[in-house]
């Protein structure tokens, strides 16, 4: 109980300490998001993805396309095209001010037309490798379809006009066509029926997301407490073993201080979340209209996830036997869970063996039962496993303490 | 002096390797990565979607069905043999969304194009969708759906246009159908005409290798470096804490924690270098090498000046967490926001991951390498001016 009481003590006198520096970091982070928020919203135009066009943007048909989807409601609200030369848009795309710029090759209309296929390239900045140049490819797929599609169905006109020796106006006929096409792609959303049928609740990204934040926010802040747990040196320990408080009894103690950390940071997370998400103005569907009553309920509940979390920090602490091995092996295994356990990209993006893995990791149990409290599910079997994996982790400590005692 | 820095370096990097669990530990790095692109390999998707055509002798349904399935990309589609099924999958979230394709579609579609859209099963609408939700990705997958559709549609508003014309009226539908089918599909371009390329890179990219899982990697391992060097400065405060660099002539002692640091960070370096390797974005070694060397040189300056200017280990753990946050949140390692661009230029992996498609931004980490490591001496030049308050340096 002394030992305890001891352990505790260190963990007070460096929280303050720990405190300021997360307020003022987390401050000074929030004052920087606000007024990036503030002056993008000041702006209309920073609000829209901005992709810069380089090259032959001559042809009139080309032209009639830009103009169009600058006109267009569906792209004009999303989307701003600019044109510029190549090294105005490479210089842009380093200083972030364009999402990416579309390189048109000359004679671009009439490579098509001639059935030479040449291409219009779209570049990307390194900050777009992985999932956004991806959808980008699928959604550059979907319009290349439409635009080839558009271009076979009026030439196969124009041809069988010709070969037939229409003697109307073939130009006008083509413009009509063209229109006819704009007539069916532009309300193509009308073809489809959304039904939402009555089914288990599904968590909205912005949950997940909270969930995901709030599991990586509590083990990180967590494991910068490592400076207080981590030893090369045993032999207070030792001393203290010899004087009756064994391997268990020192583990326990530094175990309960590491979770004390834990729910000091906690209450501090737990208290900007409750300022954060109390208000009509919900980020979060599965909070909206919610009590002031209900959410303290929901931090008190998200809060068991303290204990396991707690275990996995204390036992990757434990597995160090020097301060620089001990920080780098609790990020690096806070990083790898996390990201296995969805809290970076959605656990379903991953493949089923992963995602099945997932569900029996520590940090991938502690997602599903705080996912579970926020659509008001029983959680019974992520306890149950979260109880499984703190005794393993206390028991495993006991055993790696023991053995740099007796060594 | 050269050679005494050499022997120190030596040693404070032996007393790091000397425990083999922090050669284990950065093992990790290359055993993380190796296992992470194992999952490139796997069959991952961002979207499920469950897809059934209503039984009918037109076979067009299925044949949607089929061109869905063939797709290989980020949306898997998957068909199922009935509506309850469907149903039922998408209820279970077993799949993100499921469609519904109505029977005899070749005939809803003709009559669409002739603009009678009065057939339409799915109360006036021609596809049902069932979802639980609707967000971005799933209207990119319904895009995926049309451009499936379109070339159907296409062919008909194109015979239907042909039929239209005063022009023709004297010739058969089925003639004048089979002639623009037949013309359609010798007009027809299969290639998709966007190419997609990276800056500074002059071939298109391969995009069809490109794992959404393994692509944060390098960013991870960037943030491993800055790991390993913020540690460094941790066991640093220990180690003046201990009083172990009292020995040192107070004018030298910025550069022996210099190296101190150092030496830490160049071991994660090493091991992040090895881990690239595995990566699958690894390019020249050359290339590599130096962009690596220039990241361990920006992370020692940085941490060092950390290591400056604060000297509580608590806070110092504490900022740990914070700074990877913050470079996680900033620097492209996941995504890139937009702004902020004087507090992303502080942060040593922004211009590293910048400069591996780009000169300027190999110039711009060069003289960030310089800058930080200039303004710690600088500091600590300062420092040994101005001695901190309560302290009496005395003359030997």
């Amino acid at each position: 109980m002394k030992y305890l009481s001891m352990q505790i003590k260190r963990v007070c006198r460096a929280f303050p300490a720990i405190l300021l520096t997360a307020l003022i970091l987390a401050g000074a982070l929030g004052l920087l998001a606000y007024l990036q928020t503030v002056s993008a919203s000041e702006s209309e135009e920073n609000q829209k993805i901005t992709l810069a066009l380089v090259g032959d943007t001559d042809d009139s048909y080309l032209g009639l396309g830009i103009d169009l989807l600058r006109a267009m409601d569906s792209s004009r609200f999303t989307c701003t095209l600019i044109e510029m030369s190549e090294e105005d848009a490479v210089d842009a795309l380093e200083r972030q001010e364009i999402y990416g710029y579309l390189r048109i090759p000359d004679n671009f209309i009439e490579s098509v037309v001639y059935g030479e296929n040449a291409k219009v390239t779209y570049v990307a900045g390194t900050s777009q490798y992985g999932i956004g140049v991806l959808l980008a490819r699928e959604l550059a797929d979907c319009v290349s379809i439409l635009l080839t599609e558009t271009q076979s169905g009026i030439y196969a006109f124009r041809s069988f006009s010709e070969q037939q020796g229409a003697d109307g106006d073939l130009w006008s006929d083509i413009y009509d066509m063209n229109m006819r096409y704009f007539q069916y792609v532009l309300p193509r959303a009308e073809l489809y029926d959304i039904d939402t049928p009555d089914s288990s609740p599904v968590i909205s990204v912005q949950g997940y997301y909270v969930c995901a934040a709030l599991l990586m926010f509590s083990l990180f802040l967590g494991a910068s407490g490592g400076s207080l747990f981590i030893r090369g040196d045993y032999s207070l320990h030792r001393m203290l073993a010899v004087r009756g408080t064994g391997a268990v009894q020192q583990v326990l103690a530094e175990y309960v201080s590491c979770c004390f950390l834990l729910f000091l940071n906690y209450v501090v997370m737990a208290s900007a979340f409750l300022l954060f998400f109390t208000g009509e103005d919900n980020l979060i569907p599965e909070l909206e209209g919610a009590s002031g009553m209900y959410l303290v309920r929901l931090v008190i509940s998200f809060s068991l996830l303290l204990p396991a979390a707690g275990a996995l920090l204390y036992f990757l602490f434990q597995c160090a036997r020097s301060l620089i091995s001990g920080m780098i092996l609790t990020f690096l295994c806070v990083i790898g869970l996390g990201y296995i356990s969805g809290c970076f990209y959605p656990l379903s993006f991953f493949p089923e063996e992963i995602q099945r893995a997932a569900s029996v990791l520590p940090t991938g149990i502690l997602m599903e039962y705080m996912q579970d409290v926020l659509l008001g599910r029983s959680s019974g079997l992520p306890v149950l496993l979260s109880v499984v994996w703190i005794v393993l982790f206390v028991a495993c400590a006991c055993l790696i303490r023991r053995r740099r005692i007796s060594g | 002096m050269a050679k005494k820095l050499m022997i120190w370096y030596a040693l404070l990097s032996k007393r790091l390797f000397v425990k083999p669990s922090f050669l284990a530990i950065l093992l990790l790095a290359p055993l993380l990565t190796a296992g992470t692109m194992l999952l490139a390999d796997a069959d991952a998707h961002i979207l499920r979607i469950a897809v059934y055509a209503e039984p009918s002798t037109d076979m067009l349904g299925e044949r949607i069905i089929d061109d869905l399935t063939a797709i290989d990309g980020v949306v898997k589609y998957e068909p199922y043999s009935s509506e309850e099924e469907l149903r039922r999958a998408v209820g279970e979230s077993e799949a993100d969304a499921g469609y519904l394709l109505p029977a005899g579609l070749t005939e809803l579609l003709r009559e669409y194009a002739a603009g009678d859209k009065s057939g339409f099963p799915y109360d006036g609408h021609l596809i049902r969708v069932v979802t639980n939700r609707d967000n971005i990705q799933l209207q990119l997958a319904r895009e995926q759906l049309y451009s499936v559709l379109y070339p159907h549609i296409s062919e008909m508003i194109s015979e239907q246009f042909t039929l239209e014309q005063d022009d023709f009226s004297g010739m058969s539908e089925d003639a004048v159908r089979r002639s623009v089918e037949a013309l359609y599909e010798q007009m027809h371009v299969d290639e998709s005409i966007f190419q997609f390329a990276y800056i500074g890179e002059e071939t298109p990219a391969d995009l069809d290798n490109i794992s959404y899982l393994t692509s944060p990697l390098r960013g991870l391992l960037s943030l491993f470096v800055l790991l390993t060097g913020l540690a460094s400065s941790l066991y640093l405060l220990q180690d003046r804490k201990e009083g172990r660099f009292e020995w040192a002539r107070y004018g030298y002692r910025p550069v022996y924690e210099w190296l101190s640091i150092l030496s830490g960070t160049a071991a994660g370096g090493a091991a992040a270098y090895l881990a690239l390797f595995f990566s699958g974005t690894f390019t020249a070694w050359g290339e590599e090498l130096l962009l690596m060397i220039l990241l361990v040189f920006a992370v020692t300056g940085f941490s060092s000046i950390l290591s400056r200017i604060i000297r509580n280990m608590a806070v110092f753990g504490t900022c740990i967490p914070l700074v990877l946050l913050i470079s996680a949140a900033l620097t492209p390692v996941f995504a890139s926001f937009n702004g902020v661009m004087t507090i992303k230029y502080m942060l040593p992996t922004f211009c590293y991951l910048n400069s591996v498609n780009s000169m300027n931004y190999r110039v711009r980490l060069l003289l960030y390498v310089l800058a930080v490591n200039g303004l710690y001496f600088l500091l600590s030049a300062l420092r040994n001016v101005i001695p901190p308050a309560g302290r009496v340096y005395e003359k030997p």
